[in-house]
């Protein structure tokens, strides 16, 4: 019995959840209310986290703990567009250029070799510099950095089981293209995509950090992580909290993501040995 | 050669036990036929003797004494030495038991490499020897191929030649044959034949098929649910089966006994509907 | 009897192969693996398809399926199109979906039946090939080989097709399952009043089920006739061989 109850829930996948859930759940509180206004100004200027001001104040007197809950919300919504944008696309031209192959798949996997040859930050620096800056304009440009990334993964995927007996049966029973990519490939993909989807989300998360660090990303009024990371690092000196409470969320979102990729993995393999 | 002696394995992950107390005995020289079909335990068996269970995922009990020495106890190190020198092993697959990247020759000589240190010379004379021993036609041609460019039927012999170059006194075979064809399944029988008559080399010889066990071996065991039915000479078990459960086993070998059809099944509104509507 | 009646395929002096796989511009370079093959299967026979693995036996049956195109002569249908029961009962089910999913979704992509209709024919189909109902909401991995190959059977006949080709359907089965599945094709054939071409390696399984027999060498077909007429009176060579090793 011990035994059984081991196999169905795997640590990983608890714990990264449990890690990740809490997160989110303050994420989403911090959307409707945060115990001060994230914005506004007060004369209780740099001081150090207390029972009034959980992660104290900055250097205009601003509530980090409301700002923290807000501007993460910021930057999960802008990570989880960004793989929406590139797990959709890449799935599309993955599963395109994995099953039918030839030309149309030599072109775009080439143009995908192109695409990745560049660093990413680079190439949604462009992006951004022809678009101008802003969350939205975030979110198109990491999420035209992530599709090769996906496509690939996902060519892979779809090509492994073009010769597979039971789409040799679809196609026989005149089954559409469409149809056998979408209805009888697709879910059979799953176990490749839900761990490239958690190690995406991830890459995300840092990705739009580094892009508002670097100004390139989130404007004010919003905020986001990256951008608070920025503002942390002029005032390191008089506001340390504000940069450890920004970088240990991080830290902690992207560990709970991590572990539940990880736990999901766990979960395929077993039910492949079983 | 070989003595299993009231032997238990379980498994953790499942219910029942894989094999529930089995007491086997090969001696030098034999072959003895185990049959039985998938999940009887006959692979669990084999795997006991070859000293390759998963220890961690299951529990087990008995004694399997390999030459005296007991298999089933042995530490890994311990192991490691009868592994490939006294025993050799031999799986259904070839294609899957085989290194795509490497030379067969190379991969036959693998048991030298570990268990003797004899020059580079030495192991190449003696896999070339083995590679002979299983009649593969040009052994020295066979020697620098690599998997992909041989046959199943080829493959499989490498394979056995691998599993034999070492000289071991044991053999294991976990259904060498099934993947085959008919032909080329004569052909290896034959061959192994050969092998145990000119090196006397025991053999344990796993099949769902009694009918390829039939050709090969003298004993034969039959094992459903993780015990032995029955027993003994394989012409006795052939043609005066005693067991409910062999006699199924032998009246299911293809023959050339006409099939009839059964009253039919299912729905005949139905059918007619569909003769209609198709 | 006229001469193309009551076949269901007819196969015209067929040759054909594979083209290796070309560069972007250049086509690949043609392998003919069939060579003259010539016959034909009558309504409610089922032939037999015997040779060595490498002879071009899968070629012919990807050829009848119409997933390779002869190079010379041609195949004429005079029923709907063949379905086929593969010898890996572990690949030819999806793995991601039920059993009852994978049988309705051939009555899905026809059409023609609701929802109503389509459930009623996947259980008929179930009792036909003598699995319970529980099996429908099982996913593959659940399964047994034998299980499988009975459900794959199941998917290949719920269109009612009047040809099935039947690719060493079981060769990767234990001897009592296997004696099992050849009983159950045997009774569907009759019941349904089905066509197979039967491809094996094993004379005897051929020779249980089957009325005529191909024997099969290097993409030609060197002897086919009645299998009392073939088994008892081998005239090739190599028919010989195949005989003796089967005994």
């Amino acid at each position: 019995m011990k035994e059984k109850i081991r196999q169905k829930c795997n640590g990983y996948l608890v714990a990264g959840i449990l890690i990740a859930g809490v997160i989110l759940a303050w994420i989403i509180i911090g959307h409707f209310y945060t115990p001060y206004d994230p914005t506004k100004m007060s004369r209780a200027k740099l001081q150090g986290p207390s029972a009034a001001h959980l992660f104290g104040t900055d250097k205009f007197g601003r509530d980090i703990f409301s700002r923290v809950m807000q501007g993460s919300g910021t930057t999960l919504m802008i990570s989880l567009a960004t793989i929406l944008i590139g797990s959709g696309f890449g799935t599309l031209i993955g599963a395109v250029t994995g099953y039918f192959g030839g030309i149309v798949d030599e072109i775009l996997m080439r143009l995908n070799d192109a695409l990745t040859a560049f660093p990413s930050i680079l190439l949604a620096l462009v992006i951004i510099s022809i678009l101008g800056p802003g969350k939205y304009n975030v979110i198109v440009a990491l999420g035209i950095v992530f599709i090769p990334s996906y496509a690939r993964v996902m060519r892979t995927a779809f090509a492994s089981q073009r010769e597979i007996n039971y789409i040799t049966s679809a196609r026989l029973m005149g089954a559409s293209s469409f149809r056998i990519l979408f209805v009888h490939m697709l879910p059979n993909t799953f176990r490749v995509l839900l761990p490239a989807l958690t190690i995406g989300f991830n890459n995300a998360v840092l990705a739009e950090a580094s892009m508002s660090f670097l100004g390139i990303g989130v404007m004010p009024p919003d905020v986001s992580m990256g951008y608070m990371l920025s503002e942390a690092q002029g005032m390191f000196r008089s506001a340390p909290w504000y940069a450890i409470s920004v970088g240990s969320i991080i830290a902690l979102l992207v560990f709970g993501v991590s572990l539940i990729g990880e736990g999901l993995q766990h979960l395929e393999k077993e039910k492949g040995v079983a | 050669m070989l003595e299993i002696k009231d032997l238990h394995v379980k498994f953790h992950n499942r219910d029942r036990e894989a094999v529930a107390g089995i007491s086997l005995k090969i001696e030098d020289g034999e072959i003895l036929g185990l049959v039985g079909e998938s999940g009887s335990g006959k692979s669990v068996t084999a795997m006991s003797v070859a000293g390759l269970l998963p220890r961690k995922k299951c529990s087990y009990s008995g004694e399997i004494l390999v030459d005296g020495k007991d298999m089933l106890h042995a530490k890994r190190s311990e192991l490691r030495r009868i592994q490939g020198k006294t025993i050799g092993v031999v799986f259904q697959e070839p294609m899957s038991a085989m290194d795509p990247l490497m030379k067969i020759g190379p991969q036959v000589e693998e048991a030298l490499v570990i268990h003797s240190k004899v020059s580079a010379q030495q192991r190449k004379e003696w896999a070339l020897e083995a590679l002979a021993a299983v009649e593969l036609p040009d052994p020295e041609s066979v020697y620098e191929k690599y998997p992909h460019e041989l046959s199943g039927g080829m493959l499989q012999r490498a394979m056995i030649a691998g599993a034999c170059v070492s000289k071991p006194s044991l053999l294991l075979l976990d259904e060498p044959t099934t993947a085959l064809d008919v032909t080329i399944q004569a052909q290896i029988l034959v061959m192994l034949s050969k092998l145990n008559r000119d090196y006397g080399i025991s053999m344990l010889f796993i099949s769902h098929n009694l009918n390829v066990v039939r050709k090969l071996c003298r004993r034969v065991a039959v094992m459903q649910k993780g015990l032995i039915v029955e027993e003994g000479s394989t012409d006795e078990i052939f043609y005066n089966p005693q067991h409910p459960y062999t006699q199924h086993l032998i009246e299911c070998i293809p023959s050339r006994a006409r099939l009839q059809a059964r009253p039919g099944k299912g729905d005949p509104d139905l059918l007619l509907q569909a003769e209609k509507t198709g | 009897m006229a001469e193309n009646e009551g076949l269901v395929v007819k196969v015209d002096h067929v040759s054909g192969g594979y083209r290796t796989e070309g560069m972007l511009w250049k086509r690949g370079a043609y392998q003919e693996v069939l060579h003259d093959v010539d016959f034909y299967v009558r309504e409610g026979e089922i032939m037999g398809l015997v040779g060595e693995s490498g002879t071009g036996k899968s070629t012919l049956a990807r050829m009848l399926l119409g997933m390779v195109k002869p190079e010379k002569g041609q195949i004429i249908h005079y029923t709907k199109r063949p379905q086929i029961v593969f010898q890996d009962p572990y690949s030819s089910l999806n793995p991601a979906y039920s059993v009852e999913w994978s049988l309705e979704e051939p009555l899905r992509i026809f059409g023609k039946y609701d929802a109503a209709e389509r459930k009623r024919r996947v259980r008929d189909m179930l009792e036909r090939v003598e699995l319970p109902s529980e099996c429908l909401s099982a996913k593959p991995s659940e399964l047994s080989g034998g299980q499988r190959q009975r459900v794959s059977i199941a998917a290949a006949l719920i269109r009612r097709p009047r040809f099935i080709i039947a690719d060493e359907p079981v060769s990767a089965l234990d001897v009592t399952i296997q004696a099992q599945i050849l009983q159950l094709l045997k009774d569907l054939q009759k019941d349904l009043n089905l066509s197979y071409l039967f491809i094996s390696h094993d004379l005897n399984v051929v020779y249980q089920l089957c009325d005529r027999v191909l024997v099969m060498k290097k993409g030609r077909i060197v002897e086919q006739g009645d299998v009392e007429t073939v088994y008892d009176h081998p005239q090739e060579e190599y028919t010989k061989q195949l005989l003796a090793a089967a005994q």
